[in-house]
């Protein structure tokens, strides 16, 4: 019972007052109140006291300024790592650069404003300038970001009102266009675009920031080696003016782990200029584009005939007769006008020959056998997908034939070089990488040809360079057992060839006997120059140049040349020059600089 | 037969006796909030009494002048009233959907001419009328008998969940609140509120899949205001920063960064008291929300001294609406509830709500004034 709350006895109470009625009740109501509205006043009470509370400790918390968070949460910038090459060699980081904005607000004349600037900075376009100052409401507009120190003092010592800088990260590439295709480039806000740099992105290594703050992780390290790309840069620049070429592209693949130790087409670009990427006539060769890459592709041919136990490199076939495919005539460049044995098409690089063994095996053999050598799928790299290859619509006796040699199919030269890597390798298939692999990172890809296949493709190769009468016997280098294959594939027009414009190619390995490394060097529409002996096919100008190319970077990738004495331990070993090489050796790359590893290339 | 019919009331208070038992330390402190509310508003306003101040005032005179005549209106008018205005207010609610005008996506207005009309706000003061006259009128044996409690929770369900599809959470809040509570003090058996604690657990999962959106993203945001600073989260993060950067002492009048850079949204209405802390520090807010305790707990002890059930309810139900507008508006400003849009009382901008809490105060005036008229009712349950 609730007595004092009751409604009714309330109503007396307030009778009682008036008629003297339940006086007592009345009474004791007024004076002791009801336990339920003293429990809501103390609840209100309670209540009250917990807001002013909060109010205290919010008040203590001690927040020094109103803040809007809203600017703070759109990131200015983005941080990312730098890259290196294998052994440390900067390719790519930011740098801190001050950018200049305006506040039309504050900007007293803004012809003065633009005629000034255009003086100290004349590729800043003076209507643009006068168009984004004009509205004087928008308080920020970017003028120019990324300016040099000593391009933003310039500004700075005009004096003009209204300007200001922005210190922001600004991506820098010490090594200039080298590798420029693969490295790739970053958009304004530093964002990755393409190649190396966006793998950087999509791999989650770039951090949103604030102003020019750097980023703390570590450097990203690729395969490329600085020294070898500088190399075979040089050397591919070299061949197009020897050769007069339009084009050249080349790359250095480890024949195991798949690492791609250089990589260049030429033209090439600058990752510091975004429109280079956008530039067709700049378009990655290597792993872009796809061409039909001509006669290199009978390693592939022979290959297949000698793995599945069809022939031997002995046996003979009679190539005498061009072969016959519907309307089509399939003849020799050179006619031997005898028998040739398989070992002999493959050095002469006889297109009858290869097309017989292509026909023997038969279309599905031969659909079934590039489809283990990896040239039918996409494949992909740190640097985005390949181009994907383009096949015959039919796969039919005359496609047979063509796609023994080389045309019919179009495909990355990357992609070839890495199913090249594993003919040579013992077998085994190769995935190329642009990112470097320590020693025993890398497994061994499965098996793609047996290991005897394999002996007889790299015993195939080095005789094609020392054959008298080996396509690539130019491509002999001094001191290094190069083996390797020629290809001269004339470049398609609308339904036909054009004569005399090829893409000659040498794809060549060294150390042939157990190689580590396979070399392709391509060269587009060379002309038949004095340096060529008046011809444009692959033995006179790719063969030499990847010659001159291996030379070249062999010593710097650590291969020793023939009789010299084997590394002691992984190429840092500097041998004494007295002990007679031919090559001059190079000190292991990095070896003096602080900071790095020191360790040149541990190869085993 | 009634009391009033068998004794008749033997005070017949003149106009001038009225006036003098009407509540004056109380309305002064009404008047002290409004007073606060009208200065606070000409600092949002950046030190002018365009476009907020002048208005405030001006409604707070009208109101006031409301006040007081609804106060020397005989209760017993009111008592008559009760009723018919309920069922007035409910059929308003009831065809707003239909011919309301929407405003900022909720429908809670109507449009007669040039007036326009919220009847939520009607039934504000219509409901507690109504709950006051229905016990007035319950025999208190009867007050916990399960059919005399179904029926006053189904007079406040009914504008609550009206309310809630108009969508107005803060006024179906009021609505709850304050209905369960005078159901309380009316006497209603405690075991009715904790069956009604655990329903309402029970029921919790229910209630929150048929909130609005934005609703359920108030109450996540309020648990977890972290969860997004930037977005719903933006409200309660600014105000508590600006609650944090008035210090103990304020940063003085018209001092408050707030007003002149437009950090905290709604500052001269829903987060004026975030403006008011903030320029006269945890000090002047400290203050602020004692003037509001005191005027609330004043009103309490005046309706236990009220001689009729229907004029102590009166009386509370006002207090109570103050109080959970008071306190909801403050705790949501400094976070310790969701946010929910409801005003501070008679501090915030904005006419209507201010009209109706200060004709609540004048019933609750009247029925002190009145506190000795002896109303119709059932006869008393006389001793023995």
């Amino acid at each position: 019972m609730r007595p004092q709350m009751r409604a009714g006895e309330i109503r007396t109470a307030a009778a009682s007052d008036a008629a003297s009625l339940s006086a007592g009740e009345g009474r004791r109501e007024a004076g002791r109140g009801s336990p339920r509205s003293g429990l809501m006043a103390l609840s209100v009470a309670l209540a009250f006291v917990a807001v002013g509370g909060q109010s205290i400790r919010l008040a203590l918390r001690g927040q020094d300024e109103p803040t809007t968070s809203m600017s703070q949460a759109v990131p200015t910038s983005f941080a990312r790592p730098d890259i290196v090459d294998r052994n440390g060699r900067l390719l790519a980081s930011d740098v801190e650069m001050p950018s200049l904005y305006a506040d039309p607000a504050l900007v007293l004349d803004r012809d003065e404003v633009a005629e000034k600037l255009a003086r100290v900075l004349p590729e800043l376009d003076e209507a643009e300038v006068r168009r984004l100052l004009a509205d004087r409401s928008r308080r920020f507009v970017w003028l120019r970001r990324g300016l040099s120190p000593k391009l933003a003092q310039a500004v700075h010592d005009l004096g003009l009102p209204g300007l200001a800088f922005r210190r922001e990260l600004k991506r820098a590439y010490p090594a200039g266009a080298l590798a420029g295709h693969l490295i790739g480039a970053v958009n304004v806000d530093n964002r990755g675009l393409a190649g190396i740099e966006r793998h950087l992105d999509e791999s989650g290594s770039v951090e949103p920031v604030h102003g020019a703050t750097l980023s703390g992780r570590a450097p990203l390290r690729t395969s490329l080696d600085l020294g070898a790309q500088h190399a075979l840069d040089e050397e591919l620049k070299a061949a197009m003016r020897r050769y007069d070429a339009k084009g050249a592209a080349g790359v250095v693949m480890d024949a195991v782990t798949g690492e791609v130790v250089a990589a260049q087409s030429l033209p090439g670009a600058d990752p510091a200029r975004v429109a280079d990427l956008m530039d067709d006539s700049r378009q990655d060769k290597l792993t872009g584009s796809v061409f039909e890459l001509g006669s290199i592709v009978k390693m592939a041919t022979v290959a297949m005939a000698i793995d599945g136990g069809q022939t031997t490199a002995d046996s003979v076939r009679d190539v005498r007769q061009p072969l016959q495919a519907g309307r089509f005539t399939i003849r020799d460049l050179h006619p031997a006008g005898r028998p040739l044995t398989v070992a002999e098409i493959f050095i002469r690089s006889s297109n009858v020959g290869a097309g017989m063994l292509a026909l023997e095996a038969g279309a599905d053999r031969q659909r079934a056998f590039f489809e283990r050598l990896g040239l039918i799928t996409p494949i992909r790299t740190e640097s985005g997908p390949v181009a994907a290859p383009l096949l015959p619509a039919h796969w039919n006796t005359i496609e047979t034939i063509t796609l023994s040699y080389g045309h019919g199919m179009a495909l990355a030269p990357m992609q070839f070089a890495a199913a090249a890597a594993g003919l040579v390798n013992g077998g085994t298939r190769v995935t190329p990488t642009l990112l470097r692999k320590l020693p025993g990172e890398a497994a061994r890809g499965e098996r793609m040809v047996s290991p005897e296949t394999s002996r007889v493709m790299r015993d195939l190769m080095r005789r094609n360079v020392t054959d008298a009468a080996g396509t690539g016997r130019r491509a002999a280098a001094a001191g290094y057992r190069v083996g390797g294959k020629t290809g001269t594939a004339e470049l398609p027009v609308k339904g036909g060839y054009r004569q005399n414009a090829v893409i000659s190619s040498f794809l060549g390995a060294f150390p042939m006997e157990a190689p580590r490394y396979v070399a392709l060097v391509m060269l587009f529409e060379p002309k038949p120059t004095r340096e060529a002996q008046g011809h444009v096919t692959a033995g006179n100008n790719a063969a030499p140049t990847a010659a001159r190319l291996i030379e070249r970077i062999a010593p710097i990738l650590g291969v020793m040349p023939a009789g010299a004495p084997e590394p002691v331990d992984d190429g840092t070993t500097v041998v004494d020059p007295g002990d007679g090489p031919a090559a001059t050796f190079e000190a292991p790359v990095d070896a003096g600089v602080a900071g790095f590893d020191g360790v040149g290339d541990a190869k085993y | 037969m009634t009391v009033g019919n068998m004794f008749g009331s033997r005070h017949r208070l003149s106009i001038g006796q009225k006036l003098w038992r009407v509540p004056w330390t109380l309305l002064l402190l009404v008047v002290l909030v409004a007073a606060a509310g009208a200065a606070t508003l000409y600092s949002v306003a950046g030190g002018s009494l365009e476009p907020w101040a002048s208005r405030h005032a001006a409604r707070f005179l009208m109101g006031l002048g409301l006040a007081l005549a609804i106060a020397v209106v005989p209760l017993e008018t009111w008592l008559r009233l009760a009723y018919p205005a309920y069922a007035v207010a409910l059929a308003l609610l009831l065809i707003v959907p239909f011919v309301g005008t929407e405003v900022l996506g909720a429908r809670r207005w109507l449009t007669l001419g040039s007036i326009s009309l919220q009847p939520s706000e009607l039934m504000k003061v219509a409901l507690v009328a109504a709950l006051a006259r229905y016990y007035h009128d319950l025999s208190p044996a009867r007050i916990s008998h399960p059919l005399q409690v179904a029926l006053p929770l189904a007079m406040i369900a009914v504008p609550v969940v009206l309310t809630l599809r108009q969508p107005d959470l803060g006024t179906a809040t009021l609505f709850a609140a304050v209905g369960l509570g005078l159901m309380m003090l009316a006497g209603v058996s405690v075991l009715y509120a904790l069956a009604g604690s655990v329903a309402a657990i029970a029921t919790a999962p229910a209630i929150w899949s048929s909130l609005h959106a934005y609703q359920r993203r108030r109450i996540e945001i309020f648990l977890d205001p972290e969860k997004d600073p930037l977005g719903a989260g933006y409200h309660i993060a600014q105000s508590k920063i600006a609650l944090g950067s008035g210090g103990v002492s304020g940063r003085g009048f018209i001092q408050g960064t707030q007003s002149q850079l437009d950090f905290v949204p709604e500052k001269h209405t829903d987060f004026i008291f975030t403006m008011f802390a903030e320029e006269w520090g945890f000090v002047g807010a400290i203050a602020l929300i004692a003037v509001f305790a005191i005027i609330v707990i004043k009103l309490l002890i005046m309706a236990r001294a009220c001689g009729s059930v229907f004029g102590r309810l009166l009386i509370a139900g006002s207090a109570l609406s103050l109080f959970v507008y008071a306190f909801i508006n403050t705790a949501m400003v400094t976070g310790l509830v969701p946010v929910v849009g409801v005003p501070l009382p008679l501090f915030s901008y904005g006419g209507t709500a201010m009209i109706t809490m200060l004709a609540g105060l004048g019933l609750a005036m009247s029925a002190r004034v009145h506190g000795r008229d002896i109303l119709p009712g059932p006869p008393p349950r006389l001793p023995g």
